[in-house]
């Protein structure tokens, strides 16, 4: 259905180069996860992929479709929620649908019924904690039209025991619906449990230093993290990210 | 009504004190009556005087709220016009400042000699007087739309007018509101000085008329009556903004998990 292509992207502002020659590809569903240290042009890589900033030099292709400097071809979650605090839950998930042009409001509750969040939908963001913020953002790109969802860093602003809830969670709604993730954080252990895939860019300027397949079995679980392997994983990841 | 006494005894009690002293020194120090009356005189005045004033009450009142009304219309106008086209922003912006710094009072007998003695020359005065505010916080209100939000947007693939329906006039309402509390009490002055340049019935004639025959105490129950029209005003756009935001644009995060 949806098969992401990166082809080469290079991006600087001014004389300071942020994406050097990055390239991947997504296949249908998969879960990527991009790792890297903090500045290294994640959050630049998104907006190029969002269609907002005109890379240099580059492609991008979703099912052989060129969309360079094209948006409305992702369903963006940034690092806050960035719920819009003057509606209800109910119509802050409708609103990528909104965009695209048709309102499902009985898939929405199904949906909100499905994260626990029934008995919130005539409520109001600020009315939510953290946790509950997270989800509401999370199910209105499930929502949206798009096939393709990129989240940046969405888990970094909540507790320890939220963030390890939010994301078995994740892991569960994201196997029944075939989206494709990217997902971008600076939690190895994080970036470990929940991807296919895992892609660790370098420092500035940001280039793709490995690119590998993670094999734990799905559905995973919080035995996981005890495991030899994972840990052996961990610490090779860590390795590779402190040679810089 | 608990957290409005609760709030609101220090300044009543400034005000009861202010009376009292204000009373007591017009009757110990015999100050004229046309210098300056005593509260008690002042609301002798407003109680028998009511068959002089009362004509003139209705007619400043629906003047400043249809003053208001066109006010705010122009206001709200500008201010998307500004922020739709940055060009236009640029190049009015100064032109509306400047349109503050004249002051009313000299433009005034101006729009007499262009407009005559009707309607428009007051609805002008009180327009100038009210845009203003609504302008100015509504193009604040757009300044801070929330990036994040335009960044899922327009990744999301939002049209231009989508972003601007969906995203920044709503985020602006809050800030529309604190220009619509400024306006609606400017209002009423405006109305006011707008009388001054020639109305049959209103405040601010039958303050004129008692100021030249030295009615003091019929010029501060002018006074009262323009500052409760300002504040029943005021309390107008308070209730209006009660009823329209419903969420809480401050607080954030009510409920842990």
């Amino acid at each position: 259905m949806s098969e992401l292509v990166i082809d080469r992207i290079y991006k600087s502002f001014g004389a300071d180069q942020v994406l050097h020659d990055v390239s991947f590809a997504a296949h249908d569903g998969e879960f990527i996860s991009i790792l890297g240290p903090s500045g290294s042009g994640k959050s630049t890589l998104f907006k190029v992929i969002g269609g907002i900033t005109r890379q240099d030099a580059g492609e991008i292709y979703i099912n052989g479709e060129r969309i360079t400097g094209k948006s409305g071809y992702i369903s963006y979650m940034p690092q806050s929620a960035a719920l819009m605090p003057w509606r209800t839950v109910l119509d802050n998930v409708l609103l990528g649908q909104e965009i695209a042009g048709k309102r499902d409001p009985a898939k929405a509750v199904k949906m909100l019924e499905r994260a626990g969040l029934i008995g919130y939908e005539k409520r109001f963001p600020h009315q939510l904690s953290g946790g509950m913020k997270q989800r509401v953002s999370f199910i209105r790109s499930l929502l949206s039209p798009q096939t393709l969802i990129c989240l940046d860093e969405p888990f970094s602003a909540l507790d320890e025991f939220t963030r390890f809830d939010m994301q078995k969670w994740l892991l569960s709604i994201w196997q029944e619906y075939s989206k494709t993730i990217l997902f971008v954080t600076h939690n190895i252990e994080e970036a470990l449990f929940l991807s296919d895939r895992l892609i660790i860019l370098s420092a500035k300027p940001a280039e793709i230093k490995r690119d590998w397949q993670i094999p734990f079995e799905r559905p995973r679980t919080e035995q996981l993290l005890y495991t030899n392997e994972f840990l052996q994983w961990k610490k090779m990841v860590y390795e590779e990210i402190k040679q810089g | 009504m608990k957290t409005i006494w609760q709030k609101g005894w220090g300044a009543l009690f400034v005000v009861i004190l202010l009376f009292i002293s204000w009373e007591a020194s017009v009757r110990i120090f015999r100050v004229p009556n046309w210098l300056l009356p005593s509260p008690s005189q002042i609301v002798k005045e407003m109680v028998e005087g009511y068959h002089v004033y009362g004509e003139h009450l209705l007619p400043t009142l629906s003047l400043a709220l249809s003053g208001l009304m066109v006010g705010c219309l122009i206001g709200i106008i500008i201010g998307i016009g500004l922020h739709i086209v940055p060009f236009l922003r640029q190049a009015f912006y100064p032109l509306l400042i400047i349109s503050q710094n004249i002051p009313v009072i000299v433009l005034a007998p101006l729009l007499v000699i262009w407009f005559g003695f009707g309607m428009l020359p007051k609805m002008i005065v009180i327009t100038l007087v009210c845009f203003f505010p609504i302008t100015v916080s509504l193009l604040d209100g757009f300044q801070h739309t929330d990036r994040e939000l335009w960044n899922y947007m327009k990744m999301a693939g939002a049209t231009r007018k989508q972003l601007f329906w969906k995203l920044e006039w709503p985020q602006a309402i809050p800030a529309l509101f604190s220009g619509l509390k400024i306006s609606a009490t400017y209002s009423v002055m405006g109305a006011v000085i707008s009388e001054w340049l020639g109305a049959e019935r209103g405040i601010g004639v039958y303050m004129t008329l008692a100021s030249s025959s030295f009615r003091t105490d019929r010029v501060f129950v002018a006074i009262l009556f323009v500052v409760t029209f300002s504040l029943l005003l005021f309390a107008f756009i308070v209730f209006l903004e009660k009823l329209v935001i419903k969420w809480d644009p401050e607080k954030e995060g009510l409920i842990d998990e």
